[in-house]
C-alpha cells in the first residue's frame, strides 16, 4: 500500500465496509461483472464501485479484484480507490477497469515527526521528495539521492573511496564542536547515523532501492518535535511497502559501472626528476646518489664495527653495485579502472490483508585505488497487516546489512605523488629489498643497534613505496547491522478519532576491522616486525515511543489534531582492539621471565609478540534519552493553520538539575489561495504563507559521562612510570563539569509556496534565521581548578541566516513529450556572535594541516564564519609572483608572528544550487543533474606542502621526494611555516559540476514475455568548471590534502518487472 | 461512554501497559560510568606516581592516546620537550628548522601572549601541581610514615613545578588545593619565598614532620630525596636576584655544598664500554651504568614501558638525521632533523676554529680536547645560513639511547635514556658561580676547585687553563656542561645576556641573521591569554 494519511483510512474503509451491506435499488437493471486492476495488471481489492448520482450504495472489489453490481445499462459507474485516480466507465455486462496511480494524492501526504500531514496543511519548512527513478546518478547510499535535490540541503561525499560517507548539512552548521549532522529517522525510528566500524556511512544499511520517500524537516517548527536531536534538521526516510491483496510481483534492478580516475596531480617523471635533482644538488651529490636503485648483493655476514674503540654498528655486508634509474609513474601504478555492480531483487504483494515486501540487494563496489573495495548485502522485509476491521494496523520492518570492505592504505594516494619516480616498484637484483622489504624498493635505514640479525629497516620519515603500501597490507573490515521496528496503530473502537500509536525498535550493529602487514613491510615507523591487529565495535540502540492522537472537527470551521507522546532511547556502544608486532625469528633479544618456581630466566624473544597492549583495551559507554512531547494542530476554515509543539528531553549526559531541556515551537500558515480574492484567479493553483519559530537542542559531541568524577589509570603497555609502586601504574583524575547543559538553537522561518497553471510552475521561497546559544565548547578553565586545562562548557553563540528558493517547472506536458526542470538555490551565511574560549577575542584554531606539528589554517572567531581561514597576508612582486616568506605586518609591531594572521574567506559556500532536467519522449527519457557552489574556498595543502623545492627540502633525512609541476613552478627554495600558511594557498573553489547524465528507455514487454522495465546508461561526475588549481574543488571542510579522488563513472543498468 | 466499548479498549490498554513495561523509566537517566578504562576507586600510590610521571609521560596510554593537555599535539605537550624548547631555542645554543606552530617564535624571540607551546608548558606544569594538590588533599592527616614521606616528595615536586613557573612566567597563579575558586596571582618574589618555605619544610629545616629521605636512604630509583631539594634551593638562590631583586649567593653556595658534603651524589668520573664518563651520563642505561651516582633526579624513560614522543626521544631524535644515524648510531630509528647549533655555541668549544669539519661527535671531542664537544659536523656548515636547512649549523649529539654496557636497546624507536632533571655537576657550577659573584667577579679557591672538578671530568686538560675564571668564563662553562639540557635561557638572563641587551648576540637572535636585540620583557614569558581570560585575578606580565 502506498503512503497515505493513516488517520483518514479507518474512516474511509469503515464507510466502504458499511457500503457492502447496503442494497442497491433495482429497475431496468443488468448484472455488471467487472474487474479492477492497476497499471501493472495487479488486481485491486477493496476498490469502491458505485453508480454516479447515487449517494448511497455501491460495492467493493473482492480479493481477485472482481465485483458484481446491478445497474441500469448505460449509466456511469465510478471506481475509486485510495491512492489511485478515480475512473468512470459506462455500465456494461463485462468491464475491466485499470486505475492509474494518483501521483498527486500521494504527493499530498507527507510523513512528519510522529505522524503524517497533508502537504497543504503544513506550517513548517518541510520538503518531501520521492526519489526520481529515472534521473539519478550512481546511488550506492541514501545520501546520494539527496545531492543537489533540495534547497538548503548540502550533501558532499567525503571522497571517492568505496563505502565512504557523505557530509549532510541542512542550512549550514548550527554548532562548532557538537555535531552538525541531521537526525535521520527511518520508518519512525531515529537512527544513530554514525555508522559502524567497517561501514562508516550510517545510512549504508538502507538500500536506496527500498526508499519510498524522503522528508526533510528544515525549520524548528517542524523539527522541534524531535527536540534535542533536531538542531541540524531531520531527514525522515520511509521505505516501500506492499499492498493488501496484491499478487506477488517481482522486480529486479541492477547495474554495472566502470569507474576511472579523472584528474591526477601532475608530477615530474623519472627523467625530469633526475635532471631536477642533478641541477639542484649536482650529480655527485648524496641526493643524486640516493636516486634510483642499486644491484646490492649480500657479500658476507654481519660483523660488529668499532669507532674510537666503541661498537658503532655492524658492517655493511652489502656491496654497493651500480646505480640504475627506473621511470615509474606511481600514480599510474596505484590507480585502476574499476568495475562494480549492483543487484536488487524485490518481491511485493499482499497476502489478504497483510501486505508484504521483501528485498535483497548486493553491491560490489571496487575503488579506483587498487585493492580497495566494498561489498554490501542488504535485505529488508516489511509486513503491514491490518486487523480488527482496520482498527489495528501493524507495520513491521526488518533491515539487515552485511558488508565487507578492504581499505587501500590511506597513505598511498599521497605517497604516489611524493615517491621518487626513478625508483622501480620492485628490484629483485637488490638483496636488501629482497631480504627486508619483500622485493619492493624502499628508502632504507640502518637498525643494527637493536638487533644484529636484522640490520636494515625502512627510513621512517621517507615516502613509502605506494604499491607496497597497497599490496603488503591487508586491511579488511566486516560489519553487520540490523534495524527492526514494530509500529502499531490502533484506532479505538467507538472513538475512531482517537489513535494510539506505538513504535518499538532496535538497532544492532557490529563491525570488526582486521589489519595485517607483511613481516617485511614499510609499515609506519616500526616496520620490520610486521603487524597484526584488529579493532571492533558493537552497538545497540533501543528505542520506544508511543503517542495518542485525537482529531476532532467542530462544525465546519474548526479542526483539531492533538498528539501527545513519550519516547525512550538507549544508546550503547563497546569497542575493543588488539595490535602487536613480532620479534623476527632470527632475533637474539632476550627478556627476563619469571618461571613457575619463582626463579628468573632469560628467554629468547624470537617470534614473540612485540608492542602488544597490556591492560584494558575494552571501552564501553552508553547514554539514555527520555522525552515527552506533544503537538497541537488547529485549522480554521481550512485557511488558517496553527501548529504548536513541545518536547521535554532528559539526557543522561547531563547532571541532575541540568538534565531536562524544554523545546517549544509554534507556526502559522495561511492558505491564501482559499481566500475569496484569490479563489477565482485561475492561473494561481496554490498559494500559502508560512511563519514559524522554534527551539531545538543539542547534546552530541560531548562524552556520556562528562559530569561524573572518575580516574583514568595508565593503560596500554607504554604509560607506566616505575617508582616501585603498583608496577608503575599512574592514575589521572578525570576532569568533569556538573554545570554542562543543552546547546540550544532558535530558528525563525518565513516562507511562501506558490503554484501556477495547475502546478506546471511551482515556487517555494524561505527565509530563515537560526541562532545557536550555549554552544558546547571545550573551554579553558583557570589553571589548577580542574584536572584538565580545557573542560566542555556552554559558551558562545552563532547564527546562520539564509534564503532558499526552489522551483519546478513543467514546460512541456503532452501525450508524447514531458519535460520537467527543477532548480533550487540556497544562500547561507554563518557567523559567530560570541566566543570566549581561549581568551577574549582570541580565535579558536582548527583545521590541522600537513606541514609542521600543530599547525592549523582555520579558526573560529567572533564576527567571522566558523572555520574561516586564518592566514598570513602574502606580499607580491609587481609581476604577481610572491615575495617568499614576506608578509604584511598587520599588527605593525615590527615582527611577523602568529598575531599577524588575519581572516580570509571560509570553506562554506555562500550559495549552492542544484539544477536538474528530465525530458521524456514516449519511451525515452533523458535527464541530467548539475550542482553549483559559489564562494567556497579551499586551502590547497597539496600545493603548500610541496611548495619548498629548494636544497633544504627535497633531500632531507636521507631521502628525496617528488614534487608536482605546480609546486616546482613556484620556484620557492626556502619556505617558512608562515609561507605555508599564506593566503596565497587559499583558493576560490567555487564550482559548477555536471554530476550525471542519464539516458533511458522504458518498455512494456520483452519478446512477448510479460516483463516490463527500463534500460539506462548514466555517466557520473562528468564535468567540473572551476578556477581551483587542485584536482577537485569539492572538499568537505576546505582543506585539500591527498583526498581519495572521485572517479568518473559510467553506469549501465536495467530495471525489470516480472 | 457505552459499556460495550470497554471490550474494544482492551487492545489499547494492552499497548499502554506494554509500553510502560518496555520503557524503564526516567531513572535510567541516572547513569554510572560503565567504561572499564575508568574507575571511581581512588589509589594514592597511583596518584603519587602520576605526580612524577608528569615529567615524562604525556597521557594515560603512551606514547599517544588519551593525552593530559588540550590544544597541543600529545608528544609536543611533553614537559621536557617544552622546557627544552623554551630554554634552548631562544638562546645561543640551538635553532630548530621545523615549522611546528610556535617554533619560529622561539627561534626568533618573537612570541606574544598566544603561543601554543608556551601555553602547553604552562598547563603541563599546572597539571603536575593540580595532581600534587589533589594527592595532598586526599592524604591529609595521614599517620602512615610511608605516606608522610610521599607527601614530602609531592610537596618537593610541586615546588619544582612552581620553580619552573617562577623562572619562565614570573608572576603566576598560586593554588594549593583543587578548587573552582580562582587562584590569586602571586608576585615572582613572593613565589620565591613560598617555594623556599616549602623546600625547607621537606628537608627538615622548616615546620612539620613531612620530611624527605636522606640521600642514602632513598626509597626507590626515580624518587626525590633531600639532595634534590638542596640542589633546587641552591638553583633558586643562584637566580634570586633575577626573581626577587635581592641576590642570595652565599645560600646558593651553601646548599650546593650540602649536596656534595652528603657525598651520596657526585660527579661520575669513570666511563664505561669505551664511552667517556660524560657520555655515559646521557645513555640508554644511565639508570644502571653508574650515572645514577650523579643524577639526583632522573626523569625515567623506558623504550617499552615508558614511551613518549617528547622527553629524551625528542632530545635525541630532534638533533639527528639519516646521515648521522649512519655515521654515528644513537640507538633509535627516529631522526627528526630539527635542532642544530648556532655558531656561538660551537665557539664555546672552538673559539678559534679547529673543529673537525667532517667529524663525528667522538672525533670532535678529540679535536676540541673536551669530552663535551659532541658535535656532528660531517656534511654540516658552521653557520645557519638558511633557516630551513638542517645541514646549516652543526648537530650536537650529547644524548644517545645506546647502552654503555653493550646491551641492546629495548625498542627501535623509543628510548631508555633517563633525562637528568637535577645532577651533581650543577652543584659544582653553582658553587663556582656563587663564589665568583661573592669574590667580585672571579672565582676564589672554592670556585676554582669546582670548575677544575667539572673540567677534569670532561678531560679538558688546559683548554682554557682554569687558573683564573671570570663570570663570562662561567657563563660559557654552563653552556659547555649543560648544553641541550634545557636551561640555557635561565643562565643567560642571570648573566644579563638575554633580552634588552646587544652586547652579546647570536645568529638569528631577534629574527635577524646577524642577531638583533630583542626587548627585555621577553625575559619572562607571558601568562597565556587563555588563563588570563579564565582567571580574572591575573594580570599580564609587563610588556605583553
Amino acid at each position: 500500500m502506498k503512503q497515505v494519511n493513516i488517520r483518514r483510512i479507518p474512516v474511509r474503509l469503515l464507510a466502504l465496509i458499511a457500503g457492502l451491506f447496503l442494497t442497491v435499488g433495482a429497475f431496468a437493471q443488468i448484472d455488471v461483472r467487472g474487474h479492477v486492476k492497476d497499471s501493472s495488471g495487479e488486481p485491486i481489492i477493496g476498490a469502491t464501485i458505485r453508480v454516479v448520482g447515487q449517494s448511497q450504495g455501491g460495492v467493493i472489489s473482492d480479493f481477485d479484484g472482481n465485483f458484481t453490481l446491478k445497474a441500469n445499462q448505460g449509466t456511469t459507474l465510478e471506481i475509486s480507490y485510495v491512492g489511485y485516480q478515480t475512473a468512470r466507465v459506462t455500465a456494461a455486462a463485462n468491464i475491466v477497469v485499470t486505475l492509474q496511480d494518483d501521483a498527486q494524492v500521494l504527493e499530498n501526504v507527507v510523513v512528519i515527526g510522529y505522524g503524517r500531514a497533508k502537504k497543504s496543511d503544513l506550517t513548517g519548512s518541510v520538503t518531501a521528495i520521492k526519489p526520481d527513478d529515472m534521473n539519478h546518478g550512481l546511488q550506492t547510499n541514501a545520501q546520494d539521492m539527496l545531492q543537489g535535490k533540495i534547497a538548503g540541503v548540502n550533501v558532499t561525499s567525503l571522497s571517492g573511496e568505496p563505502g565512504a560517507s557523505a557530509q549532510i548539512r541542512i542550512r549550514g552548521g548550527s554548532s562548532l564542536n557538537a555535531s552538525n549532522d541531521p537526525l535521520i529517522v527511518i520508518d519512525g525510528l531515529a537512527l544513530d547515523n554514525k555508522g559502524i566500524k567497517g561501514s562508516p556511512n550510517g545510512l549504508a544499511m538502507v538500500n536506496p532501492n527500498d526508499i519510498e520517500s524522503f522528508t526533510v524537516l528544515k525549520d524548528a517548527s517542524a523539527t522541534a518535535i524531535y527536540g534535542s536531536r533536531a538542531s541540524n534538521g531531520v531527514i525522515i526516510i520511509t521505505t516501500k511497502k506492499g499492498r493488501a491483496g496484491q499478487k506477488a510481483r517481482v522486480t529486479y534492478s541492477g547495474n554495472v559501472s566502470i569507474a576511472t580516475p579523472k584528474n591526477l596531480l601532475e608530477v615530474m617523471d623519472g627523467d625530469e626528476y633526475r635532471t631536477f635533482i642533478g641541477n639542484l644538488y649536482g650529480t655527485n651529490s648524496k641526493a643524486y646518489k640516493s636516486l634510483g636503485w642499486y644491484d646490492q648483493k649480500k657479500t658476507g655476514t654481519p660483523t660488529p664495527t668499532y669507532k674510537d674503540g666503541k661498537l658503532s654498528g655492524f658492517k655493511d655486508y652489502y656491496s654497493d653495485g651500480t646505480q640504475h634509474f627506473a621511470n615509474t609513474d606511481w600514480q599510474d601504478e596505484i590507480y585502476r579502472t574499476a568495475v562494480s555492480s549492483d543487484h536488487n531483487l524485490t518481491v511485493t504483494g499482499g497476502l489478504k490483508n497483510m501486505p508484504y515486501r521483501v528485498s535483497i540487494g548486493a553491491t560490489s563496489n571496487n575503488g579506483i585505488v587498487k585493492t580497495s573495495n566494498f561489498t554490501r548485502y542488504t535485505a529488508s522485509v516489511n509486513i503491514a497487516p491490518t486487523l480488527l476491521d482496520d482498527h489495528l494496523k501493524f507495520n513491521i520492518n526488518a533491515k539487515g546489512m552485511y558488508s565487507e570492505s578492504r581499505y587501500a592504505d590511506g597513505g598511498a594516494v599521497g605517497a604516489a605523488r611524493w615517491m621518487d619516480p626513478t625508483k622501480p616498484i620492485k628490484a629483485t637484483q637488490n638483496d636488501i629489498y629482497k631480504e627486508y622489504f619483500g622485493g619492493y624498493a624502499q628508502w632504507i635505514s640502518d637498525a643494527a643497534f637493536i638487533d644484529p640479525t636484522w640490520t636494515k629497516t625502512v627510513n621512517s620519515q621517507a615516502t613509502k613505496n605506494p604499491v607496497a603500501l597497497l599490496e603488503q597490507k591487508s586491511d579488511k573490515a566486516r560489519s553487520k547491522s540490523f534495524i527492526g521496528n514494530i509500529e502499531v496503530d490502533y484506532a479505538i473502537h467507538g472513538f475512531e478519532d482517537l489513535h494510539i500509536h506505538m513504535n518499538a525498535g532496535a538497532d544492532y550493529s557490529t563491525g570488526k576491522q582486521t589489519t595485517t602487514y607483511d613481516r617485511n613491510t614499510a609499515y609506519g615507523n616500526d616496520n620490520y616486525f610486521g603487524y597484526d591487529g584488529w579493532s571492533d565495535q558493537d552497538k545497540y540502540n533501543l528505542s520506544f515511543n508511543a503517542y495518542l492522537q485525537y482529531q476532532k472537527e467542530l462544525g465546519d470551521a474548526h479542526h483539531f489534531d492533538v498528539m501527545a507522546g513519550y519516547e525512550y532511547q538507549r544508546f550503547h556502544q563497546e569497542t575493543d582492539w588488539d595490535s602487536f608486532q613480532y620479534y623476527p625469528m632470527t632475533s637474539q633479544k632476550t627478556a627476563e621471565e619469571e618461571q613457575a618456581d619463582g626463579t628468573k630466566k632469560d628467554v629468547n624473544l624470537a617470534g614473540t609478540r612485540y608492542n602488544a597492549p597490556e591492560g584494558v583495551t575494552k571501552y564501553k559507554t552508553e547514554n539514555y534519552l527520555v522525552s515527552f512531547f506533544g503537538r497541537l494542530n488547529y485549522s480554521l476554515l481550512d485557511r488558517y493553520m496553527l501548529t504548536f509543539t513541545l518536547r521535554d528531553d532528559g539526557s543522561s549526559r547531563f547532571a541532575k538539575g541540568n538534565r531536562w531541556g524544554l523545546f517549544p515551537s509554534a507556526a502559522l500558515a495561511w492558505k491564501m489561495k482559499e481566500e475569496s480574492f484569490l479563489k477565482n484567479v485561475k492561473a494561481l493553483t496554490d498559494a500559502k504563507l508560512r511563519l514559524g519559530w522554534g527551539i531545538t537542542g543539542q547534546q552530541e559531541g560531548i562524552s556520556d559521562y562528562s559530569y561524573i568524577s572518575t580516574y583514568t589509570p595508565s593503560n596500554g603497555a607504554h604509560a607506566y612510570y616505575d617508582l616501585g609502586l603498583n608496577g608503575g601504574v599512574a592514575y589521572r583524575p578525570d576532569a568533569y563539569n556538573t554545570d554542562l547543559t543543552w546547546e540550544k538553537t532558535t530558528t525563525y522561518n518565513a516562507g511562501i509556496d506558490l503554484a501556477f497553471l495547475n502546478n506546471r510552475i511551482e515556487f517555494s521561497v524561505d527565509w530563515y534565521y537560526r541562532k545557536t546559544t550555549d554552544l558546547l565548547n571545550s573551554v579553558y578553565v583557570a589553571a589548577g581548578s580542574n584536572f584538565r586545562n580545557k573542560v566542555m562548557s556552554n559558551i558562545g553563540s552563532l547564527h546562520n541566516t539564509g534564503i532558499e528558493f526552489a522551483t519546478t517547472v513543467r514546460p512541456v506536458q503532452t501525450k508524447d513529450w514531458n519535460w520537467e526542470v527543477s532548480y533550487n538555490m540556497t544562500y547561507n551565511q554563518n557567523k559567530i556572535d560570541e566566543l570566549n574560549v581561549g581568551g577574549a577575542g582570541r580565535p579558536v584554531e582548527t583545521g590541522g594541516i600537513s606541514g609542521g606539528t600543530g599547525n592549523t589554517i582555520q579558526a573560529h572567531a567572533v564576527d567571522h564564519a566558523a572555520s574561516a581561514f586564518y592566514v598570513y597576508q602574502q606580499i607580491y612582486n609587481p609581476d604577481g609572483t610572491i615575495v617568499p616568506n614576506t608578509f604584511v605586518d598587520r599588527d605593525g609591531n615590527g615582527i611577523i608572528n602568529s598575531d599577524d594572521r588575519y581572516f580570509y574567506y571560509k570553506p562554506m559556500a555562500d550559495v549552492t544550487m542544484g539544477f536538474s532536467s528530465k525530458v521524456m519522449y514516449r519511451n525515452w527519457d533523458l535527464g541530467f543533474t548539475m550542482r553549483a557552489s559559489l564562494g567556497n574556498y579551499v586551502y590547497n595543502n597539496n600545493l603548500s606542502g610541496a611548495a619548498n623545492t629548494g636544497t633544504g627540502a627535497i633531500y632531507t633525512l636521507g631521502y628525496v621526494g617528488n614534487r608536482s609541476l605546480d609546486a616546482v613552478n613556484l620556484h620557492l627554495d626556502n619556505v617558512s611555516i608562515e609561507q605555508q600558511m599564506s593566503d596565497f594557498f587559499v583558493e576560490n573553489a567555487s564550482f559548477l559540476k555536471l554530476d550525471n547524465i542519464t539516458l533511458g528507455y522504458s518498455f512494456a514487454k520483452i519478446l512477448d514475455a510479460n516483463i516490463s522495465g527500463r534500460v539506462y546508461a548514466t555517466v557520473q561526475n562528468v564535468l567540473t568548471w572551476t578556477k581551483y588549481s587542485g584536482i577537485d574543488p569539492e572538499v568537505a571542510g576546505g582543506i585539500d590534502n591527498s583526498m581519495y579522488p572521485r572517479p568518473f563513472t559510467t553506469v549501465l543498468g536495467v530495471n525489470l518487472n516480472f | 461512554m457505552k459499556l460495550k466499548n470497554f471490550k474494544n479498549i482492551l487492545p489499547a490498554a494492552a499497548i499502554v501497559l506494554g509500553s510502560l513495561s518496555l520503557t524503564g523509566c526516567i531513572g535510567d537517566l541516572d547513569v554510572e560510568n560503565i567504561n572499564p578504562q575508568q574507575t571511581d576507586t581512588p589509589n594514592n600510590d597511583a596518584l603519587f606516581t602520576k605526580v612524577y610521571s608528569n615529567l615524562v609521560l604525556t597521557g594515560q596510554t603512551g606514547p599517544n592516546g588519551n593525552g593530559d593537555i588540550d590544544d597541543i599535539d600529545e608528544g609536543t605537550s611533553s614537559l621536557i620537550r617544552q622546557l627544552w624548547n623554551a630554554n634552548e631555542l631562544p638562546t645561543d645554543e640551538a635553532h630548530c628548522i621545523w615549522g611546528d606552530a610556535g617554533i619560529p617564535e622561539f627561534n626568533h624571540n618573537a612570541w606574544g601572549d598566544v603561543h601554543p607551546m608556551m601555553q602547553a608548558l604552562y598547563y603541563r606544569l599546572y597539571f603536575g601541581i593540580t595532581i600534587a594538590n589533589y594527592f595532598l588533599q586526599e592524604t591529609e592527616g595521614t599517620t602512615d610514615a610511608d605516606v608522610i614521606t610521599q607527601r614530602a616528595e609531592v610537596r618537593f615536586m610541586r615546588a619544582l613545578y612552581y620553580s619552573y613557573l617562577m623562572d619562565l612566567y614570573g608572576n603566576v597563579p598560586m593554588i594549593t588545593t583543587v578548587t573552582k575558586e580562582l587562584a590569586p596571582q602571586m608576585a615572582r618574589a613572593d613565589l620565591f619565598k613560598w617555594i623556599e618555605g616549602e623546600l625547607k619544610d621537606v628537608i627538615g629545616e622548616g615546620s612539620g614532620n613531612e620530611v624527605m629521605k636522606d640521600p642514602a636512604q632513598k626509597v626507590a630509583y626515580g624518587r626525590a630525596d633531600k639532595a634534590a631539594a638542596w640542589l633546587l634551593l641552591s638553583r633558586n638562590y643562584l637566580n634570586a636576584e633575577v626573581y626577587t631583586g635581592t641576590p642570595q649567593w652565599q645560600l646558593a653556595k651553601d646548599y650546593a655544598q650540602k649536596v656534595l658534603t652528603d657525598g651520596t651524589y657526585d660527579l661520575l668520573t669513570t666511563g664505561k664500554g669505551g664511552y667517556s664518563a660524560f657520555q655515559t651520563l646521557f645513555m640508554g642505561d644511565n639508570d644502571t651504568n653508574g650515572a645514577q651516582k650523579e643524577i639526583i633526579l632522573p626523569a625515567i624513560h623506558d623504550g617499552l614501558r615508558t614511551q613518549t614522543w617528547g622527553g629524551c626521544l625528542f632530545v635525541i631524535a630532534s638533533v639527528a638525521d639519516e646521515d648521522m644515524m649512519k655515521a654515528y648510531p644513537y640507538g633509535s630509528t627516529e631522526k627528526w632533523g630539527g635542532n642544530r647549533c648556532r655558531k656561538e655555541f660551537v665557539k664555546k668549544f672552538f673559539p678559534a676554529g679547529g673543529y673537525n669539519a667532517s667529524g663525528t661527535p667522538v672525533q670532535n671531542t678529540v679535536a676540541g680536547k673536551d669530552d663535551r664537544a659532541l658535535f656532528f659536523t660531517n656534511g654540516h656548515s658552521l653557520s645557519i645560513t638558511k633557516e630551513s636547512d638542517f645541514k646549516k649549523g652543526f648537530a650536537y649529539q650529547k644524548f644517545s639511547n645506546l647502552h654503555a654496557d653493550g646491551s641492546q636497546c629495548k625498542h627501535t624507536q623509543f628510548v631508555d635514556t633517563d633525562f637528568p632533571m637535577l645532577r651533581a655537576a650543577e652543584a659544582y657550577l653553582n658553587i663556582a658561580e656563587a663564589d665568583a659573584r661573592l669574590n667580585g667577579g672571579t672565582c676564589g679557591t672554592d670556585g676554582l676547585n669546582a670548575i677544575k672538578a667539572i673540567r677534569t671530568r670532561a678531560n679538558c686538560g688546559t683548554n682554557p687553563a682554569p687558573t683564573t675564571f671570570t663570570l663570562d668564563d662561567i657563563c660559557d662553562e654552563w653552556s659547555r656542561e649543560f648544553a641541550y639540557e634545557g636551561r640555557r635561557r635561565m643562565d643567560l638572563i642571570r648573566f644579563g645576556k638575554f633580552g634588552g641587551q646587544a652586547n652579546y648576540k647570536w645568529e638569528w637572535m631577534g629574527g635577524q641573521e646577524n642577531g638583533m636585540m630583542f626587548d627585555k620583557h621577553l625575559n619572562i614569558y607571558p601568562i597565556p591569554l587563555s588563563d588570563l581570560t579564565a582567571n580574572k585575578n591575573l594580570k599580564q606580565n609587563d610588556g605583553y
